[in-house]
């Protein structure tokens, strides 16, 4: 149930990748087209902006699952069994942390945002805030199933008898 | 507010040391801030989502995409066949034509690891199959693949530009020369040490060769004067010029060349959107403590200190070039750069450096830190294409890093060499 959870929630993620890259290579595109036609479209910077900003919360949400954020493992890759665990659990911890702050500070920031107007269309300026709680709900989840592995996994090295 | 951030940053940077991500380290040092000065932390997402709700930085993911369609379209067998045909008949040829295929494949991608990763794949193997060790096949890809982001389009060129406020168009104009001398100085080397190793040379083609390999690759050498001509005719912005190119690469891909496969498309495109994800983070992280930094004066105070020990613009540069070299060997570039950025411009402004010219020097450096060990991406790349050590990797590229310091100590003495291009055509210094 689960697993086919996860695996449904990850499709959903490629899908609207794919879609959101497209619609902004298309919109950055048309605006330079209709531009060098001679009639200019209003909307297509400020459109391709907008999905900018979504296209980087998706891939900020991919690139968690993919475990390829940056980070510095110099110090932490000498670590080994427990104190590896312990430590690895201490960071994603934090991770959650920031995590939380992403999910539950921004709904503010879409309220006082809803009615204010985009310049070039009839849209809410909120939808630049708004896939921030979504990606703060994905990092707070990520980092949690992610501790847990740790534990099930520092466990089992635990008990595994010394060679 | 200068003390609580002086406490913050001493914490992050042990943070950052111990393993946290990058993303989480910056984030968590901006929003400690804000709550310990007692404004709202809604502050925190919102600088996040206004830093990349811009124009300019859209450039990122399209090159990105360019990148990743030009490897899979059959463009880069085009392109190394092309520069073969041209050089490779003189003296380690194979190592010339890698030097040359990697100048073209610059101009139409903005990353040295795509570099290392799609052309230099293939010129491995060829070098390989030649008779080339493994280890001077893999030493001149990692050292000609840090042409990459230097000639424009630039992926750190496009951050930098964004991060530090400064002309994108600018910056990929001021690239260009010294992406061509950092070219010219490899093959000078190439060139004294073919004599010593007596390196392999392939068979002249022919003027007819010549010709049949040019065709074979003309569309595909086209994509740099789309790019080109857009940006220098003032006809498009560099968002826009990344747009068209990225549309005409896919045209090559599956209408000219068909070697791309639709299906493949999606997997291209989600691995685009992936390491937009990874780079976005950080520059929208960086923005939030980037900002908080300029609140709490840091900046403003470290910049006078600075300028009266270092007061003249030479003696800062040169301290830069160290500074980067230094933390480039340590530090993923892109990290090195969005950390450095607020602290380092405005003392360079302040001593009334070239705000251009500052930037290809610091995008250079980094580029050099990713072919330099113990933290070096390319080096990873390259050595595990040729099938050899990190730690043999780590040796062969040591003669092929002088050349490129000595193209990058003559752009620090020598401005120009930079800004002269960005003066010639976009008129006023600087922007």
């Amino acid at each position: 149930m689960l697993h086919s959870l996860a695996r449904l929630a990850q499709r959903l993620l490629e899908v609207a990748a794919v879609l959101l890259l497209l619609a902004m290579l298309a919109s950055v595109f048309l605006g330079v087209v209709f531009r060098l036609a001679n009639d200019p479209l209003t909307w297509s910077d400020e459109m391709a902006t907008y999905l900018l900003v979504w296209t980087g919360f998706v891939g900020w949400i991919i690139a968690g699952q993919r475990g390829s954020h940056i980070r510095i493992t110099a110090i932490i890759g000498r670590l080994r069994g427990t104190p590896l665990m312990l430590a690895e659990v201490v960071i994603q911890l934090l991770v959650l942390v920031f995590g939380l702050i992403l999910l539950t500070q921004s709904f503010g920031l879409i309220q006082r945002n809803l009615d204010v107007e985009w310049v070039s269309l009839p849209l809410s300026v909120a939808l630049v805030y708004i896939p921030i709680p979504i990606a703060g709900f994905a990092v707070v989840l990520q980092a949690a199933l992610e501790i847990v592995r740790l534990v099930r996994e520092g466990r089992l090295v635990r008990e595994r008898p010394a060679l | 507010m200068t003390a609580i951030m002086v406490q913050i940053l001493i914490v992050w940077f042990i943070a950052l040391m111990l393993g946290v991500p990058l993303f989480a380290t910056l984030g968590l040092a901006s929003a400690a801030f804000v709550w310990l000065n007692g404004m709202p932390i809604d502050i925190v997402p919102q600088k996040l989502a206004q830093s990349v709700n811009s124009f300019p930085l859209l450039a990122a993911p399209l090159f990105i995409l360019m990148g990743a369609i030009m490897n899979s379209a059959g463009i880069t067998d085009r392109i190394f066949g092309f520069a073969t045909a041209c050089v490779g008949w003189v003296r380690g040829g194979l190592c010339h034509a890698n030097i040359l295929a990697s100048v073209i494949f610059a101009g139409m991608s903005g990353s040295a690891v795509a570099d290392a990763g799609g052309v230099g794949a293939l010129e491995i193997q060829a070098m390989k199959k030649a008779g080339y060790d493994s280890e001077t096949a893999a030493a001149i890809t990692a050292a000609s693949a840090t042409i990459g982001p230097i000639i424009p389009p630039s992926l750190p060129m496009v951050i930098y530009g964004v991060s530090a406020d400064v002309s994108i168009g600018g910056l990929f104009l001021a690239g260009v020369v010294p992406g061509l001398l950092m070219a010219g100085a490899l093959s000078a080397m190439v060139v004294l040490m073919a004599r010593r190793r007596n390196m392999a040379r392939e068979l002249f083609p022919g003027l007819r060769g010549l010709w049949v390999a040019y065709r074979r690759a003309h569309w595909a050498l086209m994509t740099p004067v789309i790019l080109f001509g857009g940006m220098m005719a003032g006809i498009m912005t560099p968002t826009e010029a990344a747009a068209v190119a990225t549309v005409y690469a896919l045209f090559l891909g599956l209408v000219v060349y068909r070697e791309l496969d639709l299906r493949e498309l999606p997997r291209l495109i989600v691995s685009t959107v992936e390491v937009t994800g990874m780079v976005l983070a950080l520059v929208m992280t960086a923005a939030a403590l980037s900002w908080c930094l300029s609140i709490s004066r840091i900046p403003q105070t470290i910049t006078p200190i600075i300028v009266e020990h270092l007061g003249n613009q030479l003696l800062f540069l040169l301290a830069v070039n160290l500074l980067l070299l230094f933390i480039g060997c340590f530090m993923e570039a892109l990290a090195a750069m969005l950390i450095l950025i607020p602290i380092l411009t405005p003392v360079a402004a302040q001593l009334g450096i070239d705000p251009i010219h500052f930037g290809v020097i610091f995008v250079l450096n980094l580029m050099l830190g990713t072919i330099t060990p113990p933290v070096g991406v390319v080096l990873f790349i390259t050595s595990r294409l040729a099938g050899i050590s990190f730690e043999r990797m780590s040796i062969a590229i040591v003669p092929w890093l002088v050349p490129l310091l000595v193209v990058l100590l003559l752009l620090s003495l020598w401005p120009p060499l930079t800004t002269f291009l960005p003066q010639l055509f976009l008129g006023r210094p600087g922007f």
